[in-house]
């Protein structure tokens, strides 16, 4: 069972990866409009990278409502359990 | 009745009147709606019995289905309907008025000058999200109905989320506050004075220029004038529109979308379709674009592509029949899927040359791209298009003349009056752009200011052009 913690470690990871930016830190607060390369343009595909890093899936209502990091975290968590 | 017209004033003020006379809110609901059947019978009765009938359709659909389980062929076979009208209104309305530009003022009595296309799309949207479960039905065919009918917005936008604006509806105010008479009334004055003093004092040479013959652009320099005036006299004329319907929505205490953020300023094309017609593009993002991004998500950047393909040609078919709004949906598709691909080299550049030095450069660079593609957008047909593209590219001939005074915002072949007129709109244009946030704060202040509001009637009055009959652009869509 992944703590919290280590969930926001691991998607921190993938936005590192995903938008090839190392500065990338996430909190909680963190939305698209603090990171430039997340927009809906490349939202989805973040998104199926999540999908698969955690073996979840999401509906494209959970994915569009997102409004922050930390509703992204609550999902995954609820999602793992 | 033309938004922005006397009658619509007339209507407008009447309305009001009556709609404080009562305290019961289905009281004030019903004024609304039977000012809204009574504008909309101005264009001929089918434009009422088809709206009428489309909203019983879709109310009682929704609320059958919801209750006895909403199957998928339910939502195909309603939004089906919905979709058939659209386009059958949409080739009636092309065969009736021809050019949607140069059509005369007859072609207000054709039907669907109207926005029949904006409340399918509230009923498209709204099937759909009943159908997801995202909220459930409206109880009220009264709210539901004026929903689609309300007149400050039915001719073209802003479109509504329908469960949201019958929210609404539940909390009308009982007396008019002056807030909302204060922001209604700045907000409808700026409007009329973005279309009568500014967008209006363009129609000459772009109309001219585009549906002139051969088709009336003389050089390659014409025709970059003819594009750039014609983005910006659509800005002015579109959002001239959208202040008078949210400024008067506010008399009744209705609160509208916002449906631009000042576009001129992008320095994408994705930011300039952000800030561009917000609750049309939200509407594709949110029924078109994500939906087609979700499906093919696996396939990263090709799902994007197809999203962005998708999108944009339904958008373009939603603006026409014509192959000059193909080309028009297709330079968007393009523009967006490089800025997609080169997103990261941008981000890198705007570092490097600092936030101020890249919009120098990227803001006039968005202005160009949208207007060249506004060349297709406004050409009358494929052929008048080519021709003006073969101008724009024939480097010999581009300027009108060698001496710079010839061609400063100047044609070989303009009257003078109307340069003068061209040329203080096109001052105005500048000089309400550089201050548009600011205005805009100002806009939305609630206390009642007898000097702002005088100066902005005597403003309106004194530089107003106001015997064109032109109608508001977006009206043919």
């Amino acid at each position: 069972m992944k703590t919290s913690e280590q969930i926001l470690e691991e998607l921190q990871g993938i936005f590192i990866k995903e938008f090839s930016d190392s500065s990338i830190v996430l909190t909680d607060e963190t939305t698209a409009k603090d990171i430039a390369m997340w927009d809906s343009l490349t939202h989805m595909g973040l998104m199926d990278t999540i999908e698969r890093h955690f073996e979840i899936s999401f509906s494209l209502d959970e994915m569009i409502s997102f409004k922050n990091v930390g509703d992204l975290r609550t999902a995954i968590t609820a999602k793992l359990k | 009745m033309n938004p922005g017209s006397l009658n619509y004033f007339l209507l407008l003020i009447g309305t009001t009147i009556v709609f404080y006379l009562f305290n019961d809110n289905k009281l004030k609901q019903s004024v609304l709606l039977l000012a809204s059947l009574f504008f909309l019978s101005f264009f001929g009765i089918i434009p009422v019995i088809t709206c009428v009938l489309l909203s019983i359709l879709n109310f009682y659909f929704a609320k059958h289905a919801f209750k006895y389980g909403y199957l998928f062929s339910k939502l195909v076979a309603i939004n089906t309907v919905n979709v058939l009208v659209l386009l059958a209104f949409r080739f009636v309305n092309e065969l009736n008025i021809g050019s949607l530009f140069s059509a005369p003022l007859i072609g207000e009595q054709f039907i669907v000058a109207l926005g029949i296309g904006f409340y399918s799309l509230q009923n498209i949207a709204y099937q759909i999200d009943i159908y997801k479960k995202r909220y459930t039905p409206e109880v009220s065919l009264l709210s539901f109905t004026l929903s689609n009918t309300f007149f400050t917005r039915v001719s073209s936008g802003p479109i509504l989320n329908i469960k949201a604006f019958t929210a609404s509806l539940s909390t009308l105010p009982s007396k008019l506050t002056e807030e909302n008479f204060t922001v209604g009334l700045q907000r409808i004055l700026i409007g009329a004075i973005k279309k009568l003093v500014i967008a209006e004092r363009f129609s000459y040479y772009i109309n001219l220029y585009f549906d002139g013959i051969d088709p009336g652009a003389k050089t390659g320099y014409d025709v970059v004038i003819a594009c750039f005036l014609f983005t910006i006299q659509l800005y002015f004329d579109f959002s001239g529109y959208m202040d008078i319907a949210i400024g008067s929505a506010r008399m009744f205490g209705i609160n509208l979308s916002e449906n631009f953020n000042m576009p001129l300023r992008s320095q994408s094309v994705s930011e300039w379709w952000r800030r561009w017609h917000i609750t049309l593009i939200n509407w594709f993002t949110q029924y078109i674009y994500y939906p087609v991004a979700y499906k093919f998500r696996a396939r990263r950047m090709m799902a994007t592509v197809f999203a962005i393909i998708s999108t944009f040609a339904i958008s373009a078919i939603w603006h026409g029949f014509g192959v000059t709004y193909l080309i028009w949906g297709s330079l968007h598709i393009m523009y967006l899927i490089i800025e997609n691909f080169l997103k990261k080299d941008l981000l890198r550049l705007n570092e490097k040359l600092t936030s101020f030095y890249y919009q120098l450069i990227f803001t006039p660079l968005t202005f160009i791209l949208v207007s060249f593609s506004n060349l297709f957008f406004r050409s009358n047909s494929l052929a008048d298009a080519k021709r003006l593209l073969l101008k724009l590219i024939d480097w010999r001939h581009f300027f009108p003349d060698i001496s710079l005074k010839s061609w400063i915002l100047n044609g070989v072949d303009w009257k003078m009056e109307f340069m003068v007129s061209m040329r203080l709109g096109f001052l105005f244009a500048i000089l309400y752009l550089l201050f548009e946030e600011k205005l805009f704060l100002r806009l939305n202040k609630s206390k009642f200011s007898i000097p702002f509001i005088t100066f902005l009637i005597v403003f309106l009055v004194v530089f107003g052009v106001f015997n064109s009959g032109t109608r508001f652009i977006y009206m043919n869509f």
